[in-house]
């Protein structure tokens, strides 16, 4: 079961106005690199400056988290707080 | 002396440092001018001196060639046409198409879903209201100050009150130009920071000034200081359309959000947009964003950044709505609250959160239905925060008499100290008394991040649990060994190692954490155990504030009567001091609301640079605030805390403009609620 990777804000126009992409990944290292391929600029902007939402869970620095399948991904702003 | 002059050029650019990103040029200019000063109080030069008055008299003697430029002091000049532009390279981001002309809108952000049109057209009931807040600051009892010794081989030892000496060293060197080896920070006790320390101003100039006099160096912000060249927050002026169908459900929402950055960009207009909406299911929903630059102190960090006057904005027409409905206003509330499984208008559906759990909770405490008095009214708002994990290293070293110390990098300012403490004795099965909780500098603690975000008691407090963790299962092995049975045989409970029934365990008699300690030094050495992690999972935290006031029609004074924090904590590790921080932060909400602003004269000159004219309030102003902790567990943390500094201070500012317009049936829109503002509303 793939991985649905959900788009908002300014990132569909970095992944070709796509709002939801499809994938196969096991984990955060495979998922960015599938998107270093198919979509650069958000892979980019993603390990710039993005935090993760795996079903809802933020990992504000995301690495090699695992994904389960069917797993929902979300690319959102890194809160920085006070 | 130095001056801009003997620091670096540094190129543009958007580096990691400590929990945020920021452009470490703009940094080092904030830090002192170079060849523009972007506002009053802007340093252009330090100076050190055998004492005070050698270095006063020194100062006098500094000639500054200034042209003065005409400044721009809110977010109308900034904007309009022929505004002067504070920065000629500053071109706005998230156009379309990059402008050709600078200006001072930093960058432009827009978030959206769903089809708005079509949802006003449906909607029973539409507020539209224009709301501003004015710049304010933290406001901590402590000035920053810093002692610098640079004596040492090019290498430098720096002494501050920060919330975070690892982003004190990172920003510190940055600004430098040094790596980060040749510089070791030791923080202080902390008398307050409220995310107004995270970020450095003296530390990079005491350096530089021990470096050059080859003395140690101390520098102190007096409260004048504080006020014109530390970061305070972002005025804003935030324009909301809201629709609601007649049975009170949202159906659509616009916001667009003016926050000021200050002289450099970065305001937090990013969590402003993604907060402003955050708290309601409305299905058509659009945002935009505007960060914009003014010569003002650059804004800094201030709990839970850019939500306050966000929610403060949304609340009250919320209220609105639920007025014009004839509603309750917690019902209302409920009928449109998030929950799990609910998609954040920012991305991601909801895990497990307590904002139902909290409203209910608001609904049944006393103070809902309580009787009013004459002049009274009473106010409702809610507030979310994201809060963070970020990284974090704890240590646990064992004491030979049976203590235990615990050492990270978290500066305490909300009593992290002693809920690190609590975490360990819970883990170890040992008393509170016998752990002794230490905040350690960059050279003898493993890495931490800032305290804030909220993240302290959540992601050390993690850190402090595996360590724990780790511990225990030295403490059996060593038991295993002493009694040469199997490890498996050996569990840990009520701090000590009891050996598990069967063959010949039973003779054997439990070996407490004390004699373990005792004994560490014979069963294989000193007992250690530390732990590194960047903790994942934050959960979101959401409050309900219920306040009362009473007006004074004859002043327009405005006395909080009687004032209750609600909110959804996870887990209360250490319960008076969430209730602190519930207390903390509803207190600053309503210094917010009701006194707090930054005067300045047509010259760009701050006018109420002292806590006698910058008034926040005091005990005295204030009944007892009271609170009520709501526990729906984070799922992603072993106890299942959630932060908890930050939400209290996002209500309050609604809460009180809601209670003064139900006292006096008058909608304010402009903070501060100062007694002449309300008395000119009361005379229409």
């Amino acid at each position: 079961m793939g991985i649905r990777v959900v788009l908002s804000g300014e990132l569909p126009a970095l992944a070709g106005g796509a709002q939801e992409i499809e994938l196969e990944a096991a984990d955060v290292l495979e998922l960015m690199r599938v998107l270093r391929a198919r979509h650069p600029a958000l892979a980019a902007k993603a390990e710039a400056d993005l935090a993760l939402a795996v079903n809802g869970v933020i990992y504000q620095r995301p690495f090699a988290e695992a994904l389960p399948p069917g797993a929902e991904v979300c690319f959102i702003p890194r809160i920085a707080a006070g | 002396m130095v001056t801009g002059a003997d620091f670096p050029q540094l190129a543009s650019a958007v580096e990691e440092a400590g929990e945020s990103q920021i452009d470490v040029w703009d940094l080092a200019r904030n830090v002192i001018a170079r060849d523009k000063v972007y506002y009053h109080g802007h340093p252009v030069a330090a100076v050190a001196a055998v004492s005070n008055e050698v270095a006063q008299a020194a100062l006098g003697k500094i000639r500054v060639d200034y042209e003065p430029l005409p400044p721009v002091m809110s977010l109308d000049a900034a904007i309009k046409d022929g505004a002067p532009v504070l920065h000629d390279d500053q071109f706005t981001q998230g156009l379309e198409e990059t402008p050709k002309q600078p200006s001072n809108v930093a960058t432009v952000i827009r978030l959206g879903q769903g089809d708005l049109q079509s949802g006003f057209a449906d909607a029973a009931v539409v507020v539209e209201r224009e709301f501003t807040t004015p710049t304010v600051h933290q406001g901590y009892i402590e000035p920053h100050a810093v002692v610098a010794d640079c004596r040492e081989n090019d290498r430098a030892t720096l002494w501050c009150c920060t919330q975070g000496p690892f982003v004190v060293r990172t920003l510190t060197t940055k600004v430098l130009g040094w790596d980060v080896s040749r510089l070791k920070v030791v923080p202080s006790e902390i008398g307050g920071g409220f995310g107004g320390k995270t970020t450095v101003y003296l530390e990079p100039l005491a350096v530089m000034l021990s470096r050059k006099a080859d003395r140690p160096v101390k520098m102190v912000m007096s409260r004048d200081e504080v006020f014109r060249a530390s970061g305070p927050t972002s005025a804003s002026r935030i324009r909301i359309k809201m629709g609601a169908d007649a049975d009170g459900r949202l159906i659509a929402a616009e916001a667009d959000l003016k926050y000021e950055a200050g002289a450099f960009k970065g305001s937090p207009i990013m969590p402003g947009c993604m907060c402003v909406f955050v708290s309601y299911q409305i299905p058509n929903i659009g945002i935009t964003g505007y960060d914009i630059v003014v010569n003002k102190p650059k804004v800094a960090a201030y709990r839970a950044p850019g939500a306050p006057m966000a929610a403060f904005a949304t609340e009250s027409v919320i209220d609105e709505i639920a007025r014009r409905l004839e509603m309750d206003p917690i019902e209302l509330r409920l009928k449109n609250a998030v929950h799990e499984g609910v998609r954040a208008i920012y991305g991601p559906k909801f895990p497990a959160i307590g904002f139902v759990q909290t409203l209910e909770a608001a609904r049944a405490h006393p103070h809902y239905s309580a009787p009013l008095g004459p002049n009274q009214g009473r106010g409702v708002a809610a507030g979310f925060w994201f809060n963070v994990g970020m990284s974090s290293t704890a240590t646990i070293n064992v004491q030979e008499d049976g203590t235990a110390t615990v050492i990270t990098a978290s500066p305490d300012i909300g009593g992290s100290r002693a809920s690190m403490a609590l975490i360990a004795a819970e883990e170890l099965g040992i008393d509170y008394e016998r752990v002794n909780a230490l905040v350690g500098d960059t050279e003898s603690a493993g890495y931490c991040d800032v305290t804030g975000g909220s993240r302290t008691t959540f992601a050390t407090g993690m850190a402090v649990i595996q360590a724990a963790r780790g511990l225990v299962d030295q403490l059996k092995a060593r038991a295993a060994k002493k009694w040469g049975v199997d490890l498996e045989l050996v569990e840990w409970r009520d701090g000590a190692a009891v050996p598990l029934d069967g063959g010949t365990q039973g003779e054997l008699a439990p070996l407490s954490f004390t004699e373990l300690a005792r004994s560490a030094a014979h069963t294989g050495g000193p007992l250690s155990s530390s732990a590194s992690l960047t903790a994942q999972g934050a959960g979101a935290g959401f409050g309900v504030h219920l306040c009362d006031v009473e007006i004074d029609p004859e002043t327009g004074k405005v006395d909080v009567v009687r004032y209750t924090a609600i909110q959804d904590a996870g887990k209360a590790v250490h319960r008076s001091y969430v209730e602190g921080q519930l207390q903390g932060g509803a207190v600053q909400g309503i210094g917010w609301a009701l006194n707090e602003e930054y005067v300045y004269d047509d010259a760009g000159v701050m006018q109420n640079a002292g806590f006698l004219d910058y008034r926040m309030p005091v005990a005295l102003d204030l009944p007892m605030i009271d609170t009520a902790i709501v526990e729906v567990p984070n799922p992603s943390h072993p106890y299942g805390v959630r932060g908890v500094g930050e939400t209290p201070i996002v209500p309050p500012l609604a809460a009180v403009g809601n209670a003064v317009f139900d006292a006096t049936q008058v909608r304010f829109c402009d903070l501060p609620l100062s007694p002449s503002r309300v008395f000119e509303g009361l005379s229409g």
